[in-house]
């Protein structure tokens, strides 16, 4: 599993123009969701505090995976109206929307923290293999769904790339 | 998807194992299936090669996702006794589920076969590709992505599966089928055979993966010798068969099926590309049954999964998936007899289960009743949610993850 963490507010709305910019948000629903970067509930969260501030969002969707094109094409996902993609994935699925709308801005709005082994029943999720500029990263723990750095180690393992 | 490549070649692999070890093969079915280098058609064919070779393989384990650590643990839990027979576990996943299994079985030889080099796509065009790299991987993030071809020539690794052309051929027998000789392997499973040799034999609950459940009885045949029709998915071949897989009272048979099967789920089952396909092969346009089963709720509750006991035609492989694969048993059969359903956790919604996610149910399930939740919305024009369902047209093997 690939863990992203999402850019904040602030920095995502610098790359967005209020007149121009027709967004459309699409949140991937296995790893980001996972890390707390994806899924209804970011999507959601985002979508309804850009379109309060008055950004013209026109269409908004959950895939299973942002990185896979089979699945992407059988999603049939109707954007034609926007002309700016945000993809609240990790930045395999950003590739893979850069690949398939080439005449679209395709904003990459997440940083790749590493690969990650989840443990669903506790809930957590723990770095094995971190993304460079993240080394420090190795072994942290979060909380799934939410993304919530844990104090405490419960996962005994560790693994350097 | 994570992106990894076969790192050892064979003969590594075997130096790695003495000949007296009693070997697991474990096996991730999501993103190193993808890559070509795991799932259960590979792990049958490293079993051929090392049998042939000499090496005792007593087990191969399926999981669904290798690197969620509590799964294999459910793995281990279900089959102590077997785990603590082996010696070796040679694992076909990524670095990630090595490490997994590594941590689950630390008194057991684990082998690696894989690397790992990042996270990719898999592209309609190129397959797999690796998009953003590791940082010990020297490589830049590229959108357009390096194909395994690209990984394998750069960083000196194993093209593909291990040496396909060392798989020994297995020993064959000949048995007769619908009057015609075919050569098939000793002891295979009947209808695995038969659909290697390019047979038209309907089955709606057998998968190679999940191996022989004989709910659903489509694929009956006749055999000479045993008495009534047997379902060829449970059947071990012996030397001298005769199989007899169509006449009028088999093809009788599996018109009745299926036209129970409309009856139950109604219309909207011939959605299903296998019904569909069944349905038009045996000119079925008329159903002799009345529609009787209620209309029940659709379960929307989960974030990721969507569940319409409507379209279950309880063929028993998202039951046997989650046991099996996952390992969670979230999914089962509750009653008896016609009143058989399947239920999630104990009758409750699937959002209140301990679901892992893996999404072995839904990658399984031929009747579209268990899909994974893709939803969409126009802001302007309708804004509600709309759901977009996975048509069934694609295979586990090209959905990545």
């Amino acid at each position: 599993m690939i863990f992203s963490k999402i850019e904040s507010y602030e920095d995502i709305v610098k790359k967005l123009d209020k007149n121009e910019d027709k967004i459309a948000i699409i949140s991937c629903n296995t790893c980001a969701r996972t890390c707390g970067n994806g899924g209804i509930n970011k999507l959601n969260e985002l979508g309804f505090r850009l379109i309060r501030e008055g950004y013209n969002v026109t269409d908004e969707a959950v895939v299973l995976y942002a990185c896979s094109e089979p699945i992407l094409r059988e999603s049939k996902l109707n954007i034609d109206d926007a002309n700016t993609i945000i993809v609240l994935s990790c930045s395999a699925g950003w590739s893979c929307f850069t690949r398939n709308y080439p005449d679209k801005k395709v904003l990459k709005v997440t940083e790749d923290i590493g690969l990650v082994i989840t443990d669903t029943d506790r809930e957590i999720f723990k770095v094995v293999m971190p993304y460079k500029g993240h080394e420090s990263e190795l072994d942290n723990e979060y909380r799934t769904n939410t993304g919530e750095p844990l104090a405490s180690k419960k996962i005994k393992l560790r693994c350097v790339a | 998807m994570i992106i990894s490549v076969r790192s050892l070649s064979y003969d590594e692999l075997k130096r790695n194992l003495s000949r007296d070890d009693k070997i697991v093969l474990w096996s991730c079915d999501t993103c190193v299936k993808h890559c070509g280098i795991a799932g259960m058609d590979k792990m049958t064919a490293l079993e051929d090669m090392l049998k042939g070779d000499g090496y005792t393989v007593i087990k191969k384990e399926l999981i669904s996702e290798s690197c969620q650590i509590n799964l294999a643990k459910k793995h281990k839990a279900f089959q102590e006794d077997l785990f603590n027979e082996a010696t070796a576990i040679i694992t076909l996943t990524c670095e990630l589920g090595y490490q997994c299994v590594r941590n689950v079985f630390p008194k057991i030889k684990v082998i690696g076969t894989a690397k790992t080099f990042g996270s990719g796509n898999f592209s309609n065009k190129k397959g797999p590709i690796l998009t953003s790299p590791l940082p010990t991987i020297g490589l830049e993030l590229n959108p357009e992505g390096y194909t395994l071809k690209n990984l394998v020539e750069t960083f000196d690794l194993q093209q593909g599966f291990f040496d396909v052309d060392k798989v020994p051929n297995p020993e064959k027998i000949t048995i007769t089928v619908d009057g015609k000789p075919i050569e098939v392997k000793k002891d295979a499973n009947l209808l695995d055979e038969l659909l290697a040799n390019r047979m038209k034999i309907p089955h709606l609950c057998y998968d190679s993966s999940l191996g022989a459940i004989g709910a659903c009885r489509m694929c009956l045949v006749k055999i000479e010798g045993k008495r009534g029709l047997v379902p060829s998915c449970c059947t071990q071949i012996e030397e001298g068969m005769v199989v007899t897989t169509e006449d009028e009272e088999i093809e009788k048979l599996r018109k009745l099926i299926l036209q129970m099967i409309v009856a139950e789920c109604g219309e909207e089952i011939k959605q299903s590309r296998d019904i569909r396909y069944w349905l038009r092969r045996y000119k079925i346009t008329e159903n002799r049954f009345k529609l009787s089963k209620q209309e029940e709720v659709i379960d929307d509750s989960d974030e990721v999964l969507i569940r319409d006991p409507n379209r279950c035609i309880l063929c028993g492989r998202c039951v046997s998936a989650c046991a099996k694969l996952s390992g969670q048993k979230v999914i089962n059969f509750a009653n008896r007899g016609s009143n058989t359903v399947t239920i999630t956790g104990l009758n409750d919604n699937f959002a209140n289960t301990d679901c892992a996610h893996c999404l072995a149910c839904a990658h399984y399930c031929p009747t579209n009743a268990i899909t994974p939740k893709a939803i969409s919305k126009k802001i302007s024009g309708y804004p509600f949610w709309t759901l977009i369902t996975y048509p069934k047209t694609m295979t586990r093997s090209t959905r990545a993850g």
